[in-house]
């Protein structure tokens, strides 16, 4: 069971957390209403499955209920960073381990 | 005579407490502190069990968890237990055990013939043997499981409890021998939290099985007394015995498997058997020790054929003689230790067969010089014996070891102690995703720095450091590391114990020794004596083609029984490496994988077992229900009242009169269990707009309206009423499985999609208790209860909602319907649930109130074709294919779904779709889940159309109703379709629309 | 309205009735029925914050993890824009309404969820090892301990966990349709520390 710093209450058990997901897909602002349908595919089903060092969301949900982002590397499920919402990824100093949006 | 190889004296046993135990009917005696192996071993017994594939005889090898052979069924009736290791069980009073491989003895067994058959038995073989006809699996099983055994599961309850907790340290150490207790004492020493779990009733570790070690100057035993007792002053440290690591998981989480009462005649009312500790360990410290590896000879399994440690170990820890004459076979010096202590004993040694060519060591030396007879390049190449070892043959080595000379002596032993040389405990370091680097010299896997992610330092043995000097530096250093990696400030004080430096002399790596014959000729190189796999069956599996340690070992099955290899993995992985002229690095191990021992499900499951397996969430009204017999039905985790039967009703008859009741006069439902979200902010509208499909910046204060809840891949996901409460204030209802999901979906978008709206959602799920009254007579019975609301159609009509006071309570009272009749929906403060619903059943008694279930509900509704969210629909279905088009908006802008839902496969005609089915004989109900086919054949594959969603007797329409996704569905109203069911029947029905009662919906407006 | 129609959730265990064991190390009971409102306002406006401070008598807490005492309240710390307000003496659509006029036109949220939870109190020796086999989080006192008050899980339900005093005694506000599963589980876990049931 993993532990998850989460940036508002501190460290928690995964059991405290739901959902996750890649981080930082944003909506389009249109609703992908000037989107292809291709182009609406690609960003409701396709995501990452990054062997290495991956973002993604995970949801406080037996906590303060807010969404956060993690950074792990899902090799070795070391957690990097966590941040709040909105927030942009930490820069990480490991050059190996670099991260591709 | 009892116990007649007991030693005179010596061992860590209390011979003022002698215990009684029985054995396969058998009554023995041993002494407080024996194992149940010790003791046996005490009497004499060696034969314990009969090999898994060949039945063979087998005896006691090892003294510890890695044990292969003795494992014997424990204990009778519910409390029996399967598998349990001799070794790791400790002797009490009225102990019962028996053998469990063997029909009808453990001497004379039936099942020995599979010895003959021996060349049948080969790797693979089940693979092979039963893989056609398929057909005939199911006639093989039968007797492969029976053959199989080893132990039986008791059939009964559990009488036992057992107990699970979350824990957390700065510093875990794994093992309380002299690395691990040094550790502890270091990382204690700093202030930090320390847990010092291990697996015996004592600490010590090796050094229990050792004699003459000395530490800081002081007999090891009496240094170990020591530590234990400063450990357990300090109030930083937690000491678990009897405690096994069982499983190291991500972020530094070890599973603690701690045994309470297991060894105790009498079990204290109060005590768990078993507790499992979840540890979160900021930092570990494995100090697991080492297991002693086997050389791998011809006919390496008969009973008295044992590791040479646990020779040593029965001797020094328990007075207990393997037997009267051995010979001790090794390629390492550390065997030489055995041959000491046991010449002390009095034990007659007739032979050290050592297989290195100029042995080197100087434990070696002191036998020598003893007068022991070292038969050097020399090893044993035959054993006899059939229930115990008689004598072995031995012959001189080859140069290159591959072969033996031809010129055999055999010598007469009763026991035969073997080494070949030690496997440090890795399992945890492994698990913990550590990777291990190979000690050529000793030819063992050590562990490699641990990764980052669960920062752990291996140390004494289990690294590769035999010893005891090392040991205890090491457990020294790592303590203050750790402790300072958890973050705890300390001065460094303290020095490490000291213990005399001993050389570990030379060593020959011989992985397969060989016998009189080539491989596989004549008698078993045995590598899984549990699993009964042989070094030919690594071989074969070569010669077949595997080439992966990992397929080469579920091929053949090695290491995949419950010792999980602990003896035999290395072996097998350097004579695969050996067989393919690799080195062993390249080979590689298997992965190792929790539990390291097995552990009981009764442990792991803790208290979360019978009624507490699952949270049931029951609802203010609960009790009410429970009183007047009401079945109850799982949704989610609420219990909701299903039927409430009257003496002699079946479910049937319950819901056909609940049903009536409430078209004809007044029901009445508990609909607490919905989801509720209380939704302000100025943007509230907007909100609800973007999460639903439909138009909401219309809606009026009072007013109330359905929506339905899209993915943004354009599938329902959820439905409910959402009423407006203010302007900037509104109240949705969810689906009663989904009321989390969907906050969480809510809060996502406000969250981190639309964070300019200004809305703040609020779970009050649980704040109301609601009571549902349908009915023709539903205005009139909550007219009696109320004088502040209007309840006329003009004040209140259809899908509007007003506060009020119900029965005295301050309520929310929603005109809304969910059955097809004239319905209201009071809400509560939940705290007077049970008030509103008792005021409702004493003013409804005079129209016959009716309370009902949710079965009713079901059928209710889909007399009406209202859907059912997760079960009308999977997560595949879109509001057009549940021709609900109408509540899709198509003026405003974007929502949640509409993109998808504009898709081009979304307008394929031929898209699953909700229809209702009638069938043909309008008895027949047809059953959920039933699939539908337009063409018939004899037999399946049929092309299959739809699947049968909803489907019930409906009393107002005194026939079977049902609703079906089928694939083209809405052009199809008419045509016919059969459902072959799996009786061979085939049900006759057609296609129609999902409106079954009252398509004008007169009533609801009523 | 008569308080006699009033039933909170764990009314049903017949606690009035039950004996202690002898020796009990552990206490459990029923916390009763206390006042509870859900606060959502952003921070950052100080303003607002101070008019609630006024309301409640306590500056809401910002501190991850802990509540504050003011006269006749308890805020509670939920997340960086959500408190709970407790009382014993208020009343919650009181409360509410005076928080929608001091907030007017200010965004906010205030809902009286009073009924929605349940009060299990846990105290005594044995308390915090009770716990620990129920709560993912380590409850040692240098990690939890008076004054802090948190979200979390304990077996399979949501909980919020506030430590009151040193003894140590504990509240879980836990939700109300959960309380007779996580009464009965802590009530399982008690076994061998001996339970005793406050009035």
């Amino acid at each position: 069971m993993l532990l998850i710093e989460c940036p508002h209450c501190g460290p928690r058990a995964e059991t405290e957390y739901a959902g996750c997901s890649e981080a930082h897909i944003a909506r389009p602002e249109s609703g992908g209403l000037d989107m292809t349908d291709a182009e609406w595919v690609e960003w409701v089903f396709w995501r990452k499955n990054t062997k290495g060092v991956y973002l993604e969301r995970w949801n406080h949900a037996a906590g303060c209920r807010r969404w956060i982002n993690c950074m792990r590397d899902t090799v070795t499920n070391e957690i990097l960073a966590t941040y709040k919402a909105g927030e942009k990824p930490p820069k990480i100093a490991d050059a190996e381990r670099e991260y591709k949006f | 005579m009892s116990q007649k190889f007991r030693l005179e004296s010596g061992g860590l046993i209390n011979r003022d407490k002698p215990v009684t135990f029985s054995f396969n009917g058998h009554e023995l005696k041993g002494y407080d502190g024996d194992t149940l192996a010790s003791a046996l071993i005490a009497n004499g017994v060696h034969l314990v069990g009969r090999s898994f594939k060949y039945h063979r005889p087998r005896g006691i090898m090892s003294a510890g968890p890695e044990e292969a052979n003795a494992l014997l069924q424990l204990g009778e009736g519910a409390y029996t237990e399967p598998n349990a290791r001799a070794t790791m069980e400790e002797l009490f009073d009225g102990l019962v055990a028996t053998t469990s491989n063997a029909f009808p003895t453990v001497k004379y067994d039936i099942g020995e013939v599979n010895s003959l058959f021996s060349k049948i038995f080969v790797s693979g073989f089940y693979y092979k043997t039963f893989m056609w006809p398929s057909k005939a699996w199911k006639f093989y099983e039968h007797f492969i499981r029976k053959a199989a055994g080893i132990g039986k599961a008791p059939e009964e309850h559990d009488p036992d409890f057992y107990d699970k907790t979350n824990a957390f340290c700065d510093v875990l150490v794994v093992g309380g021998g002299p690395a691990g207790l040094s550790a502890a004492l270091s990382a204690a020493a700093t202030g930090a939290h320390v847990t010092l779990v291990d697996d015996q009733p004592r600490f010590g570790g090796s050094l229990m099985a050792q004699s003459g070690q000395e530490i800081d100057g002081k007999p090891a035993l009496e240094w170990v007394d020591e530590a234990e007792a400063k450990l357990h002053d300090l109030d930083n440290v937690q000491v678990l015995r009897r405690a096994t690591a069982f499983a190291y998981y991500d972020h530094n989480y070890v599973g603690i498997w701690e045994r309470l009462t297991d060894h105790l005649p009498v079990k204290p009312e109060g005590l768990p058997r078993h507790r499992v500790h979840m540890m979160r360990a900021k930092q570990v410290i494995i100090a697991s020790g080492a297991i002693e590896r086997p050389l791998v000879f011809c006919d390496n399994d008969r009973p008295g054929i044992m590791l040479a440690s646990a020779c040593r170990t029965y001797v020094n820890r328990f007075g207990a003689k393997p037997g009267n004459k051995g010979v001790i076979f090794t390629n390492n010096d550390s065997a030489y230790a055995t041959v000491l202590d046991l010449i002390d004993a009095g034990i007659e040694i007739k032979a050290v067969v050592d297989v290195r060519k100029d042995p080197l060591g100087p434990l070696m030396e002191k036998a020598d010089a003893a007068g022991v007879k070292i038969l050097t390049n020399s090893a044993v190449v035959g054993t006899s014996g059939r229930l115990h070892l008689k004598s072995v043959e031995v012959a001189e080595l080859s140069d290159d070891g591959e072969t033996a000379k031809s010129d055999v002596t055999e010598i007469a032993c009763d026991f035969l102690g073997s080494s070949g040389g030690w496997n440090p405990t890795v399992h945890l370091h492994c698990q913990a995703g550590g990777k291990l680097d190979f000690d050529e010299e000793r030819g063992a896997f050590v562990p490699a720095p641990s990764n980052r992610t669960n920062p752990n330092i291996s140390v004494g043995s289990c690294k590769g450091a035999f010893g005891l000097a090392d040991c205890l530096a090491q457990g020294f250093e790592a303590g203050q590391e750790a402790a300072k990696a958890a973050g705890i400030k300390f001065r460094k004080s303290g020095k490490a114990p000291t213990a005399e430096a001993v050389d570990e002399g030379n060593r020959r790596l011989l992985w397969l020794v060989p016998g009189k014959k080539p491989l596989g000729q004549s008698g078993k190189h045995f590598i899984d004596l549990q699993n009964d796999s042989t070094a030919a069956d690594l071989q074969l599996a070569l010669r077949e083609g595997y080439r992966s340690i990992e397929h080469v070992k579920r091929y053949t099955t090695t290491g995949m029984a419950t010792d999980q290899g602990k003896t035999a993995n290395v072996n097998a992985l350097a004579i695969v490496a050996q067989t393919l002229n690799e080195a062993i690095p390249t080979v590689g191990t298997t992965t190792y994988r929790p539990p390291y021992v097995p552990v009981t499900f009764g442990a792991i499951a803790g208290r979360d077992i019978d009624d507490l397996l699952d949270p049931a969430r029951t609802t203010p009204m609960h009790s009410w229900h429970v009183n007047a017999g009401a079945e109850f039905e799982d949704v989610g985790q609420w219990k909701r009242a299903w039927y409430f039967p009257q003496p002699g009703e079946d479910m049937h008859a319950a819901v056909n009169r609940e049903v009536a009741a409430m078209r004809n006069s007044v029901g009445i439902l508990d609909a607490t269990t919905l989801g509720k979200i209380d939704v302000k902010g100025k943007d509230a509208a907007e909100f609800l707009n973007r999460v639903y499909t439909n138009a909401w910046t219309k809606l009026g204060i009072g007013k109330c309206r359905y929506g339905l809840m899209l993915g943004e891949d354009g599938m329902v996901m959820d439905d409910g009423v959402t009423s407006r409460i203010a302007e900037d204030h509104f109240l949705m209802t969810t689906t009663t499985g989904n009321a989390a999901p969907v906050l969480g979906h809510l809060e996502d978008y406000l969250q981190t999609e639309w964070t300019d709206l200004e809305v703040y959602l609020t779970s009050v799920t649980e704040q109301w208790a609601t009571a549902s009254i349908a009915g023709p007579n539903a205005r009139a019975l909550l007219s009696e209860l109320t004088d502040d609301i209007d309840l006329s159609n003009e004040a209140l009509p259809f899908m509007a909602w007003t506060p009020g006071t119900v029965a005295g309570i301050p309520a929310r009272v929603f005109r809304i319907s969910f059955t097809g009749d004239l319905s209201y929906e009071i809400a509560v403060p939940a705290d007077y649930g049970l008030a509103l619903w008792q005021a409702l059943m004493t003013a409804g008694s005079k129209y016959d109130i009716t309370p009902y279930g949710t079965e009713t509900m079901h059928v209710l509704r889909a007399e009406k074709g209202f859907i059912i969210v997760g079960q009308d629909t999977d997560g595949s279905i879109t509001p057009v294919d549940l021709n609900m088009n109408w509540i899709v908006s198509k003026k405003k802008g974007d929502f949640i779904g509409k993109r998808s839902l504009d898709r081009e496969d979304m307008s394929d005609p031929n898209r699953k779709q909700l229809v209702g089915i009638l069938t043909d004989d309008p008895k027949e109900v047809l059953p959920e889940g039933a699939q539908l086919v337009e063409v018939v054949k004899d037999k399946p594959p049929m092309d299959m159309v739809g699947w049968v969603s909803s489907s019930y007797w409906s009393p107002n329409c005194d026939r079977s109703i049902a609703m079906a996704l089928v694939h083209g569905g809405l052009k199809k109203m008419g045509q016919k379709l059969y459902s072959p069911q799996a009786d061979g029947r085939v049900i006759e029905c057609t296609i129609t629309d999902t409106v079954f009662y009252d398509k004008e919906g007169n009533r609801q407006n009523g | 309205m008569d308080n006699f129609m009033r039933q909170g959730p764990l009314n049903d265990l017949g606690l009035v009735g039950r004996t202690s064991e002898d020796n009990a190390q552990v206490t459990m009971g029923d916390g009763g029925r206390p006042m509870v409102v859900n606060l959502r306002l952003d921070p950052a406006n100080k303003a607002a914050m101070k008019a609630v401070a006024t309301l409640v008598g306590v500056d809401l807490p910002q501190k991850a993890n802990y509540f504050v005492e003011g006269k006749e309240t308890e805020v509670h710390w939920l997340a960086p824009d959500e408190w709970m307000i407790v009382s014993q003496n208020m009343e919650g659509n009181e409360l509410v309404s005076k928080l929608d006029e001091a907030l007017d036109g200010v965004h906010h949220s205030a809902v009286n969820v009073s009924d929605n939870f349940a009060v299990i109190t846990v105290e005594g020796e044995k308390a915090r090892a009770l716990l620990q086999k129920a709560i993912p989080l380590d409850l040692h006192p240098r990690e939890f301990h008076t004054g802090m008050s948190t979200q979390t899980h304990a077996a399979k339900t949501n909980v919020i966990l506030q430590q009151v005093s040193d003894a140590p005694f504990y509240k879980l506000y836990v939700r109300r349709s959960f309380s007779q599963y996580l009464w009965a589980w802590l009530e399982s876990g008690s076994i061998g520390f001996g339970l005793a049931i406050s009035s």
